[in-house]
């Protein structure tokens, strides 16, 4: 069963003569379980996809659908219910509320749903425990380096426990070596039964996923089993 | 979204911007201070001029000089600066009216008078006859009040407030001393309980003379009002209208008023009102002036924070989330504005009961903190509203 799919999807920015098609007619399924990978070069599309898939954006043709929901013509307040329970998302620049402790920031997600604060805050620091940063929890992002942030960032997309986990270039800020560790947190959490979908440039990292998909000129040019 | 979370996120927002936050709460500090402030005070000075008039009892007429409004409008008063009362005005009130049990005339003036080398300017100068102790509620601590004997042969005696022995005097056992007024001296001969003061003024630095002696050794002949005293409270309209007929026979309409007490207080309360609108006024402008400032600190920090509303509604704030963190924000503010306001407004009230009984009403308090939180949701509202709609895509991306 697929826990996001996209059906059809095309998606243009601007209007006439100005029009823009980033996206042609694409579909496309992540099953549970699926470790995937989105690349292409800049201006392929890559990212566009991945927040459409996310719901942080609308698609103008075309639906998406998160575990067989669909997703077209619901309320702002329903996607973002739907973001919050189903969709994790890890960025490229973080993405942390500055001078906000790294507990305060992974907690941040179920500020948005129903759970008691003693409850968010075991849950927020069972997981920056589980990243490596049990010793971090009162330091605000100034004062954590990079990889110590992204990790920050992984601990939050998974609070709330979603089905997906959505990550836009997680290493494009990080020096090689840092890069490594956060893509091997990131595979870790695969074989622990998480769905992910990584959104790279680099080859080298795609690589080390089991679905790559290709993007170009906002079509799929490949779609590849690895491994 | 959890509430007590959205009160949290405020807090440390402001908490952040220390002086920003202070200055855009300026505006609100000083309307609502302000607002307190009027209540507070207005209400001492209505009772302490009520006080005033309750000391010469209830059932009291006041004729003056002058004319006054129907109804105890302020209307006109022309007649203020020309005076033709004459001390033979009470005597025919006395002779002629029915149903009265006192009349007494009186000049009052400010003056000043010396001791010794020392003086003292802005005292309180009262000229009457002896008639006047049975109306007015003074008592003498000290010596004793004049008879109609030493009125009527104009004895040089005088009679002192606390604040002239005191001051003045430097505290010396002031009988049978000699002090100048208006150049000429007189005999101590009583003094006066203390009366405090009575809307700021000090009732204790006054000096009392006999109305004769006022009259040859100073030439004030003409009584600034006259006190008619009704035997009953049901009659005072009755008295009203045969002393203005009585009056007639020799002034016009326009030289004298003849005020009931309520009149008079009516009179009070209506300077009261204009003092009123004025600092109303005042405060309606910087409670305004104030949301602007505060709609204005919004708007910045919701372009400030444009990456911060992106990244929550991407782990799940829904519009409204957004919407009720801003307007708390901006709620925060101007409550936080109206609670100083209000803190400054109770040490100003505290300031001024040295003067009159001022008192911060729980009317006033809630009065405040309703005024400050309205300004706040409806200055808050239209920043609120764009955080909210901000696309989430569009917010990720700003820089």
């Amino acid at each position: 069963m697929s826990v996001v799919s996209a059906k059809n999807i095309t998606k243009t920015f601007g209007e006439a003569p100005n029009k823009t098609i980033v996206l042609k007619n694409i579909s496309l399924q992540i099953n549970k379980g699926e470790f995937l990978s989105i690349i292409g070069p800049s201006g392929s599309g890559k990212s566009t996809l991945m927040y459409l898939l996310g719901l942080l954006d609308v698609p103008t043709k075309g639906a998406i659908y998160i575990n067989g929901q669909k997703t077209k013509d619901i309320s702002e307040k329903d996607r973002a219910k739907l973001r919050n329970r189903e969709i994790g998302f890890v960025f490229q620049t973080y993405n942390l509320l500055p001078r906000t402790s790294a507990l305060a920031n992974v907690m941040l997600p179920l500020n948005y749903s129903n759970v008691s604060r003693d409850e968010r805050k075991s849950k927020a620091m069972k997981l920056l425990k589980d990243v490596g940063l049990s010793h971090r929890i009162s330091s605000f992002p100034s004062q954590l380096s990079g990889g110590e942030q992204q990790r920050v960032a992984i601990a939050r997309s998974l609070i709330c426990g979603p089905s997906i986990i959505l990550a836009d270039e997680p290493t494009g800020n990080l020096d090689t070596k840092t890069g490594e560790q956060i893509i091997n947190i990131i595979s870790q959490l695969n074989k622990q039964g998480k769905t992910i979908v990584l959104v790279t440039h680099d080859n080298n990292i795609a690589k080390k996923t089991n679905r790559i998909v290709t993007i170009k000129d906002g079509q799929v040019l490949s779609d590849k089993k690895n491994r | 979204m959890d509430i007590i979370e959205s009160f949290r996120t405020a807090f440390s927002a402001l908490l952040r911007n220390k002086v920003r936050s202070a200055l855009t709460m300026l505006g609100i500090i000083i309307g609502v201070s302000s607002v307190i402030l009027l209540i507070s005070l207005g209400a001492g000075l209505q009772k302490s001029i009520t006080a005033q008039f309750e000391k010469l009892g209830t059932g009291t007429l006041y004729v003056v000089p002058g004319k006054f409004g129907e109804g105890g409008g302020l209307a006109g008063g022309s007649g203020m600066s020309t005076n033709k009362f004459k001390f033979s005005d009470a005597d025919r009130i006395k002779r002629e009216i029915n149903n009265i049990s006192a009349v007494t005339p009186g000049i009052e003036s400010i003056t000043s008078v010396e001791y010794r080398g020392g003086k003292r300017k802005g005292v309180i100068f009262l000229a009457i006859d002896s008639s006047f102790f049975a109306i007015g509620d003074y008592n003498v601590k000290q010596g004793r009040f004049f008879t109609e004997n030493e009125n009527k042969n104009a004895k040089r005696v005088v009679i002192v407030g606390q604040t002239i022995v005191e001051k003045l005097m430097g505290g010396v056992n002031p009988l049978n001393k000699q002090i100048s007024v208006r150049g000429k001296k007189y005999k101590i001969i009583g003094v006066l309980e203390k009366q405090g003061s009575i809307v700021g003024q000090d009732q204790d630095n006054m000096v009392i003379l006999p109305a004769e002696t006022a009259n040859r050794q100073i030439g004030f002949d003409r009584p600034t009002w006259i006190l008619v005293k009704a035997s009953s409270n049901e009659i005072i309209p009755t008295v009203k209208k045969d002393i203005e007929k009585l009056l007639l026979n020799r002034l016009t309409d326009d030289d004298f008023t003849v005020l009931t007490q309520e009149e008079s207080l009516n009179i009070a309360e209506q300077i009261l009102g204009i003092v009123r609108v004025v600092f109303v006024g005042i405060a309606a402008i910087s409670l305004v002036v104030g949301g602007i400032g505060i709609s204005n600190i919004m708007f910045v920090s919701v372009t400030e924070r444009t990456r911060e509303i992106g990244l929550r509604k991407a782990v799940g704030a829904a519009p409204g989330d957004i919407f009720i963190q801003f307007l708390i924000e901006a709620v925060t503010l101007s409550f936080a504005g109206g609670a100083i306001g209000l803190l400054l407004a109770s040490i100003g009230t505290l300031a001024a009961r040295l003067f009159m009984p001022a008192v911060v009403t729980p009317f006033a308090v809630i009065l405040a903190i309703s005024f400050s939180v309205a300004v706040g949701i409806i200055f808050g509202v239209v920043p609120a509203l764009r955080a909210s709609k901000l696309e989430p895509i569009e917010a990720l991306r700003y820089e």
